[in-house]
């Protein structure tokens, strides 16, 4: 999957919120309560979504925060996004 | 029964009264002389023929220091980083004198500062430390998005796994957008926003690069960043100018938004203050103005301090050259003070005492470090001076740098008198503050005190 195209079209619509916990994200849905925790260094691949970085920004962050390459961090970031959409945390805008 | 240290015990003239003052136990009260030099008498010689509530406050300064903190110099590491990203600011402000004007643009690469972190995360952790404070300053530190971006996501991975707790602030102009205000709110702790108390004085004072305006968007910022859980600290800076207007400071601020703490600082004659026509006030009026914009404050539910005049606690440096803090530059040259290192190498001082390679190496000069913060605390001008423990000194290259004349300055006179004020207030009621604030001579009286020790009582 092209990581691009990816952040473009993902959407967190599905969940009904996020926040901040020490050691990363934890999501939230109506009448579920805490429902995902998302541990560093993934979070900061939510944290970007969300407030739509663009995603080479996102992947050189990555790349800081997990102390590895940009090339690793890329191919981690794409694993990641796509785990996500299996999981149903994430869908593709158009979807909704 | 033990002899107390007269040095560490303080008498200030008020009036015709005194007011004694132990920073250290946090013990004050007012008296008169007769009082003062019984106490004095009964201190000095060790035996107690003082009775009834001069027996209970002498017991009092006679005490151990148990609850003070102030004993020296905090070891390293201390628990707060300071990271300037960049020198580099978005507005051209007329008092400023931290660089922005003649930035070339350097800014730390994201990395480096990762790295930084992670050493003095990892010296923490060693030493059992809980908390670790990162501060960003500038310039203005929030135009390097990936620089705090990078280092708070950075941090709060490695304190997760350290056990630590991370506390970010940020000191800024808020010119940015509300989305990045989100970013501030969710991930900051405090944020330190300048705002010069009226529209009016912050538009003259603070302005953009093209002359135009900044209090629309500041204010636009403040709102935004209420609307989360992070502590908001107004910093207004106060001239000649607006010192007769902290009172209507108050009123407009704490009817337009929701803060937490409003910081009156008085601006600090530079040369860049010269050439724009700005001065600084002047010390008693900024004192007058400080306690009765406090005042009114407290009635509004909001804290008014003075980064000089904080009484919550002792300390032996208010300046975070003597609190042991370390910062990070836009160079990656790591020192003990956050101005421009062309300020302090002014004075004949270097601190420097470090660097982060260019490759991710941290090096530190810990003895340099320990010794510049230990010089920090002990300022022979402070001495004699009943705000020894609060104040203690202020800036270390501003306002007591070594060899710095032994008497007071205005700053101290003013410092001195808000102090003094606070106490009044504290001790004997809104009605005794006002009666001091009308009557200059007793301010100045009370200021001007050549040495406050009770070991110098005559």
């Amino acid at each position: 999957m092209e990581v691009k195209k990816q952040m473009e079209l993902e959407d967190m619509r599905p969940c009904a919120g996020w926040v901040v916990e020490s050691g990363g994200i934890t999501l939230c849905q109506a009448g579920k309560g805490a429902i995902c925790s998302i541990p560093y260094p993934f979070a900061v691949v939510w944290d970007c979504m969300v407030r739509r970085h663009r995603t080479e920004r996102c992947i050189r962050m990555f790349a800081a925060v997990s102390g590895t390459d940009e090339d690793s961090a890329r191919r981690q970031v794409v694993a990641c996004l796509e785990d996500w959409q299996t999981k149903g945390l994430v869908r593709e805008a158009g979807d909704v | 029964m033990t002899n107390v240290d007269l040095d560490e015990i303080y008498a200030v003239p008020i009036r015709d009264r005194w007011l004694m003052f132990k920073p250290r136990a946090r013990v004050s009260a007012m008296m008169n002389r007769a009082a003062v030099d019984s106490l004095r008498n009964s201190l000095a010689g060790g035996i107690a023929p003082v009775s009834g509530s001069l027996a209970g406050l002498r017991r009092w300064l006679a005490a151990g220091d148990a609850a003070a903190g102030a004993s020296g110099a905090e070891p390293f590491p201390a628990g707060k980083l300071v990271i300037v990203p960049t020198r580099t600011c978005n507005m051209r402000c007329v008092y400023c004198d931290f660089g922005a004007a003649g930035d070339d643009g350097t800014t730390i690469d994201p990395r480096q500062a990762c790295r930084f972190v992670e050493f003095m995360a990892d010296s923490m952790a060693r030493e059992g430390r809980g908390i670790l404070g990162v501060h960003f300053f500038g310039g203005e530190p929030l135009i390097a998005r990936d620089v705090v971006d990078t280092v708070v996501h950075h941090t709060r991975s490695l304190c997760s796994r350290l056990k630590i707790k991370p506390w970010f602030e940020v000191t800024t102009n808020a010119m940015i957008e509300p989305s990045y205000a989100g970013f501030v709110g969710d991930y900051f702790d405090a944020a330190v926003v300048s705002f010069d108390g009226l529209p009016d004085f912050h538009d003259r004072h603070r302005r953009n690069l093209d002359g135009s305006s900044s209090s629309g968007t500041v204010e636009r910022t403040i709102r935004e960043l209420s609307k989360y859980p992070v502590e908001i600290c107004l910093r207004a800076c106060i001239t000649a100018e607006s010192a007769g207007s902290m009172r209507g400071m108050v009123e407009f601020l704490s009817r337009n938004f929701a803060f937490d703490v409003l910081c009156f600082e008085s601006l600090q004659a530079n040369d860049e203050c010269g050439a724009s026509g700005v001065s600084a006030p002047g010390p008693f009026d900024f004192a007058k103005g400080f306690l009765e914009a406090s005042d009114l404050g407290m009635r509004n539910g909001i804290r008014v301090i003075n980064a000089q005049a904080q009484l919550a606690f002792p300390r032996s440096s208010s300046c975070p050259v003597g609190t042991g803090a370390v910062m990070l530059m836009p160079d990656g040259m790591v020192t003990a003070c956050y101005l421009p290192a062309g300020r302090w190498l002014a004075r004949g001082m270097d601190l420097t005492v470090g660097r982060v390679a260019p490759d991710g190496r941290v090096e530190i000069d810990r003895s340099k470090m320990q010794a510049i913060r230990e010089q920090a605390c002990e300022k022979p001008r402070c001495r004699r001076c009943f705000c020894r423990l609060s104040c203690a000194g202020g800036c270390h290259v501003s306002h007591t740098p070594p060899g710095c004349l032994p008497e007071y300055d205005g700053h101290c006179l003013q410092t001195r008198a808000i102090t003094a004020g606070l106490l009044v207030r504290e001790l004997s009621g809104e009605d005794a503050l006002k009666e001091l604030l009308e009557n200059n001579e007793w301010m100045e009286q009370l200021s001007n005190n050549p040495d406050d020790r009770l070991s110098a009582w005559k």
